[in-house]
């Protein structure tokens, strides 16, 4: 079993949003329930996954959770206390220790603003002076993201898709939080390009002891990154578990529909793939090690 | 009308491919001079099979099926050939690749709420498309509009054909795209990222649905895609494109088990395997991808 401490806890949540009717339907007035009855639990240093199909919940959940929204019903309790109702000091506390990285790159970085600017942003709304000065710690983390900590003043515009979301995630980082929300924060990346992302994420957990809350609606990438899963259907978690529970032997049919749905590689092409690949590898050894 | 211009384009030459498609190159003006959005891509799809273009954003997937249609954006221009059942498309006035386009060439794209007039009831967007080129009577079309509906295994068709875009699912939606590109039963279907947007589920229906349409039907298609896994699943050929290059085209089992180009083998690493966690996938190198996404 799982001995790592528990970072977050999430109870019981739900949230009714409520549409209104317009003109001869103003008394009209209409219930739906997003997200019913949720419970999770994020450990130290771990990353818990959620996966679901379009109107799952997953997303209200985790702006939930990140305190954009207010519960209808439920708690959340981060690192031992309840922020379901945080207000004021206790909210910025909270906003220092938990960050969220957003699916578009693009509309989450204000186009107007240096990377200097959005990426210390975090620090200048909790009133935080690094002790190494702000712009040292910019060019840390710019340089850690992976970017060139001399494009300090660059817009995100001069910026590629994968080197945007690399600006998002310094962004996240400037506060030093516990907790990451990634809310599809690879989706919209190209293959390699999700890779490189993906690994960027794990050694961060690794170097820092980061949790994540990793929102996809990607199976095959919460593979790769998540140690527990949830799986949401219809504003429900229908199956939780850790990764091989879920991956290798689920129990709920909507798992298992999900799961036979994603399109997989025939297995006898990629069990000759990794032959040739291997042969290749024996026969020229000295070829093998071009890179480091 | 020209029915000189569908009967040449009709008729085929006897030996040629459905497509045939040789140094296909597409060039942009811009002001620092001519932009080469692809560069010499050669590729041919026979009756019934389907050729899968893959590649990541910028590689010229799009461009290329564009290219074919005759409908590149703003000055584009094309050079080399297309030839449809033998016959050259490229050079061919606007008129005459009018004719071409929805009969002979149908195209279904990403988004189908966005190719979807929301105001027309959606029988009367594909009545509207097969008269066009087939005229006829109203109720003629009609009668198409319903049996493409069903077709497409949409339920209870002779009542949602009066149904709006809006009272659709996604998936639905993308099922009423496919039936206005097959109702004028087109001898090569173009789909550019058919099920990008839709959930992993509909996606498998929508993938299950192309391939017996396809049986049915024996219609040539393009799949373009930037996901593997899916143009494993459908493509008899693929060709793998990059930054406008073609990179290596071949059988789908060849490109699958026996990739030879870097960047494909680069590709086939990156990608996440739902099946396999635990072996450690390489870091992709850094020449791919990340500086132009």
């Amino acid at each position: 079993m799982n001995d790592a401490p528990v970072l977050l806890q999430a109870s019981g949540l739900t949230k009714d949003f409520t549409t209104k009717g317009d003109g001869a339907f103003r008394a009209r007035t209409t219930q739906f329930r997003a997200v019913d009855d949720v419970g999770f639990v994020v450990r130290a240093g771990e990353t818990l996954g959620i996966v679901g199909e379009s109107g799952s919940g997953k997303s209200t959940t985790a702006r939930m959770i990140a305190k954009l929204i207010e519960p209808t019903a439920g708690t959340i309790t981060f690192d031992g206390e309840d922020v379901t109702a945080a207000r004021g000091p206790a909210l910025a506390a909270f906003r220092t220790k938990v960050q969220v990285v957003f699916q578009d790159p693009f509309s989450s970085l204000n186009p107007r603003h240096t990377v200097e600017r959005i990426v210390s942003a975090p620090l200048d709304y909790q009133g935080i002076t690094p002790k190494q000065g702000k712009r040292a710690l910019v060019r840390d983390l710019l340089d850690r993201v992976g970017l060139n900590p001399d494009h300090l003043q660059r817009y995100p515009r001069q910026f590629s898709g994968g080197q945007a979301q690399r600006i998002g995630i310094a962004r996240a980082l400037a506060v030093s939080p516990k907790l990451v929300i990634c809310d599809e924060a690879v989706s919209a990346l190209d293959v390699s390009v999700q890779a490189r992302i993906i690994d960027l994420l794990r050694d961060l957990q690794a170097e820092r002891g980061l949790s994540y809350l990793f929102i996809a609606h990607d199976l095959a990438v919460v593979r790769q990154i998540a140690h527990d899963v949830a799986v949401m259907h219809r504003g429900k978690v229908v199956e939780q578990g850790d990764r091989e529970a879920i991956f290798d032997h689920p129990q709920d049919e909507y798992t298992k529909t999900l799961l036979a749905a994603v399109p997989t590689i025939d297995p006898g092409w990629e069990a000759a793939r990794a032959t040739m690949l291997e042969q290749e590898r024996t026969d020229a050894p000295a070829a093998g090690r071009t890179e480091s | 009308m020209s029915p000189t211009v569908t009967r040449t384009i009709s008729l085929p030459v006897p030996g040629a491919s459905l497509l045939e498609v040789d140094d296909l190159t597409v060039t942009f003006p811009t002001t620092a001079g001519d932009v080469d959005v692809v560069r010499k891509a050669s590729f041919a799809v026979q009756h019934g099979q389907t050729l899968g273009i893959v590649g990541e954003s910028g590689s010229g997937k799009s461009m290329t099926s564009l290219a074919i249609m005759g409908l590149l954006p703003n000055g584009g221009r094309t050079t080399g050939s297309v030839r449809l059942s033998g016959h050259e498309l490229v050079g061919r006035s606007d008129r005459e690749m009018r004719r071409v386009r929805g009969d002979r060439i149908a195209m279904v794209f990403q988004d189908p709420l966005s190719s979807l007039n929301p105001y027309y009831t959606v029988g009367l967007q594909i009545e509207e498309a097969y008269r066009a080129h087939r005229g006829g009577s109203r109720k003629t079309a009609r009668a198409v509009t319903i049996e493409a509906l069903e077709r497409v295994r949409i339920a209870d068709a002779s009542r949602r054909v009066d149904h709006y875009p809006h009272q659709f699912s996604g998936g639905m939606r993308q099922r009423i795209m496919i039936a206005m590109a097959l109702c004028l039963e087109p001898d090569l279907l173009i789909a550019d990222e058919p099920t990008t947007a839709l959930d992993v589920t509909v996606q498998a229906q929508i993938l299950d649905l192309l391939s017996e349409l396809q049986r049915e039907t024996g219609t040539g298609m393009i799949f373009i895609t930037h996901d593997l896994a899916v143009v494993s699943q459908v493509a008899d050929d693929v060709l793998v494109m990059r930054g406008g290059d073609p990179v290596e085209m071949g059988s789908a089992e060849q490109i699958f088990s026996r990739p030879q180009a870097p960047y494909t083998r680069s590709l086939l690493d990156a990608l996440p395997r739902i099946d396999d966690p635990f072996s450690e996938r390489p870091t992709a190198p850094a020449t791919t991808g990340e500086g132009q996404a």
